[in-house]
C-alpha cells in the first residue's frame, strides 16, 4: 500500500520535513528554556505562532517574565530585533519612521526616510495598552499586510517577521485597551501564569547570580521561513475543517444556539480567527508527527487562538464570565467529527 | 495506485462498519419512536375518546365510534414509527459516517475520516499522501473495532407510563359500551318513575349554579367601601398634620365622613354651609354625596373648581379667613394659591428690574442669573436631582452611578468607555490576581482579600441575594443608558 500510492523517497522527503521541523522546535524551545524557566506550554504556544506566521499577544502581570522570554526568543533566533517601549506619548511617526531632512556631505540637504523600528524581523512591543490607540494602529498594516507606508513610501517589512506585544491585565488606569481591529491581528493571545513551586528554585538561581546563561542563536531566518512553508503544507480535511468552522460559528451569538453565547457574548470570532485556528492546528500535527490536522488538535489550540477574539457583552462581565469560559463552552457542546454521526 | 482505487479499497473495508451503523442508527430511530408514540398514542386515545363521550355523554359508543378511537390511537403510532424511522430507511449512512464513527471508536487524530477526504479530493502533494496512507493503515488496523452510537438517555419509565396509560384506556374503550348501557338504563328509569327526583336534580342544578356564580354585590355597597376607604386616607393624613390642624379636622369628623370628605375638598365652602348635611346623620357606612343627596346642590369642589373666584371671594368674605383651614385645604389639594403666586412674581420682577438698574454701572452681576450649584451627592441610581444641569463641574450621571455602584455594593459594574466600542473594566474588575500555573479561574483582590476594611472606608459586603438584586438593577440601568446613547 505504502509503496503504490508514495514512492519511499516521497514517504523519506516528507518524513525528513516532520523530523527536522520536530527538532528545530525542540531545539529552540530548550535553548529558550535556559533562560526562562518553567512554564512548557506558553513557550511552546509561543514557538508554534512563531513558526505558524503569526503575532503573539503575551499577557500577565508584572513580574512574570514577559519580556524577558520574549528578550529570550530574540537572541535564540538569528533575525533583526527592535523594541518598542510604549508609553502614552508615544506617536505613530516613532514607530513606522517618518521623512527626516538630512544634511548631505556637500552640504546640501535631503528628505530621507528614517525607518522606524517596526521594520525589523522580531518586534517587542512592551506594554502595549499604555500606548494611545493612534499610536496602536499604526502597527496595524504592519502586522496584517507586513509593511508600513509613510507618505507616498511603502516599505515591506523584511522577512521573517513577527511581533510580540505584551500587555498587563491589572492597573488598568492610564491605558488603552486594544482595539478590536488590533487585538484581532495577534494570532494566539498566551496568559503568564506564575510558575509552579518547584520552579522558583532555578529562576533564582538563572537570576540572581554572577552570570546568567548564554543564549546561542539556533534558527535562523531561512530556516523559520522553510518550517512556515511545511506547516502550510499539512492538510486538513473537510469534516475537520467543518468542525473548525462550526466552533467558530459557535462563538458568534447570532448563529449560535447555546444560551452561554447569547447572553454572555457582543462579538463573535471572526473568520481570521478560523484561520488562526486551523495553521496552529497545523503546527500541532507536525509536531506530533502527523501531516493532517485533527479536531484534537483544534482543540488543543482553541484557547489561545480565540479566547481574544470574543468580545463579551455587558450583562457578562458585570457576571465575571470570561472569555475562556465561552470558549470552553462552545468547546464542549460542538460534536467533533466521530460524535456526529 | 490512484485515488480512486485508495476509495474503492477503504469502502470496502468501510463496508461492515457502514451496515453496522445503519442498524445501530435504526434501532435508536426505533427507540425514538417508542419513547414518542408512548406519549402521543395515549393522548391521541384519551382526547378521541372524550370526543365520544361528549357526543354521546349518557350513552354507549357506536362501533363506528370506537373504531375511530382506535384507529386515531393506531394512526398516531404508525405516525412516530414513520417520523423517526421513515428517513433511516430511505437513506443509508454515508461512507465518510462511517469512517467518522470508526474515528470516533479509538482514533484520536481522525486519520481515517481525513484519508477518505483527502483521497476523495484527489489530493496530491506528499503530505496528502502521507496521510492518506496513515490513514488506510489506521483502517486496516481498526475496522473491525466495535462502536456505538450516542443515543439519548434511556426514557424506559417514560415508555412504561406511555404504554400503561395506552392499556388503561384501551380497557376503559373496551368496557365503556357495557358501562353505558347500564348508565342509560338506569337514568332512564328513574326518570321515568319518579318525577319528584326531577325536581330535586333541577334544585340541585340550581344550588350548583348559585354555587359558581360570584356572589354579587350591590351598587350602593361598593360605593359605602370606596367611601369608609377614602375616610381612612383622610384619617392618616390628618395624623401627620400639626395639632392644630388635627384639631380642625377633628371637630369637622363630628360632621360625619361624608362630611369629612367634603371638607377635605374645600373647607371654606364647608364653613360657609354647615347646614346642609345634618349633623345626626350616624349611619356607619358613608353614603356617596349622589345617593344620600340627589337633590343637593351642587359641591363647593365643583363651585371651585368651576369658578375660582368666586372660591377667593367667599373666602375673602368671611372676614378672617382660619389659615390653618387654608393651609390644610392647599395642602390637601396640592393647589397653590393664586395670590401668593402673584405676590411671588412682583416680588422677583421688581428685584430683577433693581439688579438691572445696578448692573449697568458695573456693580455686580445680575443675581437672577445664577445657577444652582451642581449635586456632588452620589445618589443610587446616579441621577442628578432637580438643579439645573447648567452648572460647573461635578460628576457626571454615569461617573456618580458606576461610584455609588462600586462603592456601596462592592459590585462589579463596567462602565462605557465613549467613543470606543471596546468597553472599559471597572478599577474593581481590573484588580485581578494574576493566575497560578494550576489555576483555572481568576479571583480578584477584593475576594481574595475577604471582607474588611481599605484605608478608613469600610468595605461593605452585601450577602449574595443583595448583590443578585444591585446587580440586576445596575445592569438594567447601564443597558437603558448605552440604549440611549446608541439612539
Amino acid at each position: 500500500m505504502q509503496e503504490s500510492l508514495c514512492t519511499p523517497e516521497e514517504w523519506k522527503e516528507g518524513q525528513a520535513a516532520i523530523d527536522a521541523f520536530k527538532e528545530t522546535f525542540v531545539t529552540l524551545r530548550d535553548q529558550v528554556r535556559t533562560q526562562f524557566i518553567g512554564q512548557g506550554a506558553l513557550v511552546d504556544d509561543l514557538l508554534s505562532a512563531l513558526f505558524a506566521g503569526g503575532h503573539v499577544l503575551l499577557e500577565g502581570v508584572p513580574g512574570l517574565g514577559k519580556t524577558m522570554l520574549v528578550r529570550t526568543l530574540s537572541q535564540a533566533v538569528q533575525l533583526g530585533y527592535e523594541r518598542i517601549q510604549c508609553t502614552p506619548d508615544l506617536m505613530p511617526a516613532d514607530i513606522v519612521g517618518c521623512m527626516t531632512l538630512i544634511e548631505t556631505d556637500h552640504g546640501g540637504h535631503q528628505l530621507t526616510y528614517q525607518q522606524g523600528p517596526v521594520v525589523s524581523n522580531f518586534v517587542l512591543v512592551d506594554e502595549i495598552n499604555r500606548a494611545t490607540p493612534r499610536t496602536q494602529s499604526a502597527l496595524l498594516e504592519a502586522m496584517q499586510e507586513s509593511q508600513v507606508t509613510v507618505g507616498t513610501r511603502t516599505v515591506p517589512l523584511p522577512q521573517p517577521n513577527i511581533f510580540i506585544a505584551t500587555q498587563n491585565p491589572v492597573e488598568q488606569e492610564g491605558t488603552y485597551p486594544l482595539p478590536e481591529a488590533q487585538i484581532d491581528r495577534f494570532m494566539v493571545k498566551l496568559l503568564v501564569r506564575y510558575p509552579d513551586p518547584g520552579d522558583y528554585h532555578a529562576i533564582i538561581d538563572n537570576t540572581t547570580g554572577v552570570t546568567s546563561p548564554a543564549i546561542q542563536a539556533v534558527v535562523g531566518g531561512e530556516k523559520i521561513l522553510t518550517m512556515r512553508r511545511w506547516v502550510r503544507q499539512v492538510e486538513i480535511s473537510r469534516p475537520v475543517l467543518d468542525y473548525a468552522v462550526r466552533l467558530v460559528v459557535a462563538t458568534q451569538p447570532e448563529h449560535t444556539s447555546l444560551d452561554l453565547v447569547k447572553e454572555a457574548v457582543a462579538l463573535g470570532v471572526s473568520p481570521r480567527g478560523v484561520q488562526s485556528l486551523v495553521v496552529m492546528g497545523k503546527v500541532k500535527a507536525l509536531l506530533d508527527g502527523r501531516t493532517s490536522v485533527s479536531c484534537k488538535d483544534l482543540q488543543s489550540v482553541a484557547l489561545a487562538t480565540l479566547r481574544h477574539r470574543v468580545l463579551l457583552s455587558y450583562r457578562a462581565a458585570a457576571q465575571r464570565i470570561t472569555q475562556d469560559q465561552v470558549v470552553e463552552a462552545v468547546l464542549q457542546s460542538t460534536p467533533t467529527t466521530g460524535h456526529s454521526a | 495506485m490512484s485515488n480512486t482505487q485508495v476509495m474503492q479499497q477503504m469502502q470496502a473495508m468501510l463496508g461492515p462498519a457502514r451496515a453496522r451503523l445503519g442498524r445501530l442508527r435504526l434501532a435508536r430511530g426505533l427507540r425514538e419512536a417508542l419513547v414518542l408514540g408512548s406519549l402521543v398514542t395515549p393522548a391521541t386515545l384519551g382526547v378521541t375518546l372524550l370526543l365520544g363521550l361528549l357526543v354521546r355523554p349518557m350513552g354507549a359508543l357506536t362501533r363506528w365510534q370506537l373504531a375511530m378511537i382506535v384507529g386515531a390511537a393506531l394512526s398516531s403510532a404508525a405516525a412516530c414509527l414513520i417520523l423517526k424511522c421513515g428517513r433511516l430507511l430511505l437513506h443509508r449512512p454515508s461512507w465518510q459516517d462511517a469512517a467518522e464513527v470508526l474515528d470516533g471508536a479509538g482514533n484520536p487524530h481522525d486519520l481515517i475520516v481525513t484519508a477518505y477526504d483527502l483521497a476523495g479530493q484527489n489530493r496530491n502533494s506528499i503530505f496528502a499522501r502521507m496521510a492518506v496512507e496513515r490513514g488506510v493503515t489506521a483502517l486496516k488496523a481498526g475496522r473491525n473495532r466495535p462502536f456505538g452510537l450516542a443515543a439519548p438517555s434511556p426514557a424506559g419509565s417514560r415508555i412504561g407510563m406511555g404504554l400503561l396509560a395506552t392499556l388503561l384506556l384501551a380497557a376503559v374503550v373496551v368496557l365503556l359500551p357495557r358501562a353505558g348501557g347500564e348508565v342509560v338504563t338506569v337514568v332512564g328509569t328513574a326518570s321515568a318513575d319518579s318525577p319528584a327526583s326531577t325536581d330535586a336534580s333541577t334544585a340541585l342544578v340550581q344550588a350548583q349554579r348559585e354555587q359558581a356564580e360570584p356572589p354579587s354585590v350591590s351598587r350602593p355597597a361598593i360605593q359605602a367601601l370606596s367611601a369608609s376607604r377614602q375616610t381612612k386616607a383622610q384619617e392618616a393624613l390628618l395624623a401627620v398634620l400639626p395639632t392644630s390642624l388635627a384639631r380642625t379636622g377633628a371637630s369637622q369628623n363630628e360632621a360625619g365622613p361624608t362630611r369629612q370628605a367634603f371638607s377635605a375638598q374645600s373647607p371654606s365652602a364647608n364653613a360657609a354651609s354647615p347646614q346642609e348635611t345634618p349633623p345626626s346623620d350616624s349611619r356607619p357606612s358613608a353614603t356617596p354625596r349622589a345617593t344620600a343627596h340627589p337633590a343637593s346642590p351642587p359641591s363647593a369642589e365643583e363651585e371651585s373648581s368651576t369658578n375660582p373666584t368666586h372660591t377667593r371671594q367667599r373666602a375673602g368674605g368671611s372676614g378672617a379667613p382660619d389659615s390653618e383651614s387654608r393651609l390644610k385645604a392647599s395642602l390637601l389639594s396640592g393647589e397653590t394659591d393664586p395670590d401668593s403666586d402673584e405676590e411671588n412674581q412682583d416680588d422677583l420682577r421688581q428685584e430683577k428690574q433693581q439688579q438691572r438698574a445696578l448692573a449697568g454701572t458695573g456693580g455686580q452681576p445680575l443675581l437672577s442669573d445664577r445657577l444652582g450649584a451642581p449635586s456632588r451627592e452620589l445618589g443610587l441610581s446616579g441621577k442628578k436631582s432637580d438643579l439645573p444641569p447648567e452648572g460647573r463641574g461635578g460628576p457626571s450621571d454615569l461617573k456618580r452611578s458606576r461610584a455609588t455602584a462600586t462603592i456601596l455594593s462592592g459590585l462589579p459594574v463596567p462602565v462605557h468607555v465613549k467613543g470606543m466600542k471596546q468597553q472599559g473594566k471597572s478599577k474593581s474588575q481590573a484588580r485581578a490576581m494574576p493566575l497560578g500555573a494550576s489555576d483555572t479561574e481568576s479571583r480578584s483582590v477584593v475576594e481574595a482579600a475577604g471582607p474588611g476594611h481599605e484605608g478608613h472606608v469600610r468595605r461593605y459586603a452585601p450577602d449574595e441575594a443583595w448583590q443578585a438584586v444591585l446587580g440586576r438593577y445596575y445592569q438594567n440601568l447601564r443597558e437603558s443608558e448605552s440604549n440611549q446613547q446608541s439612539e
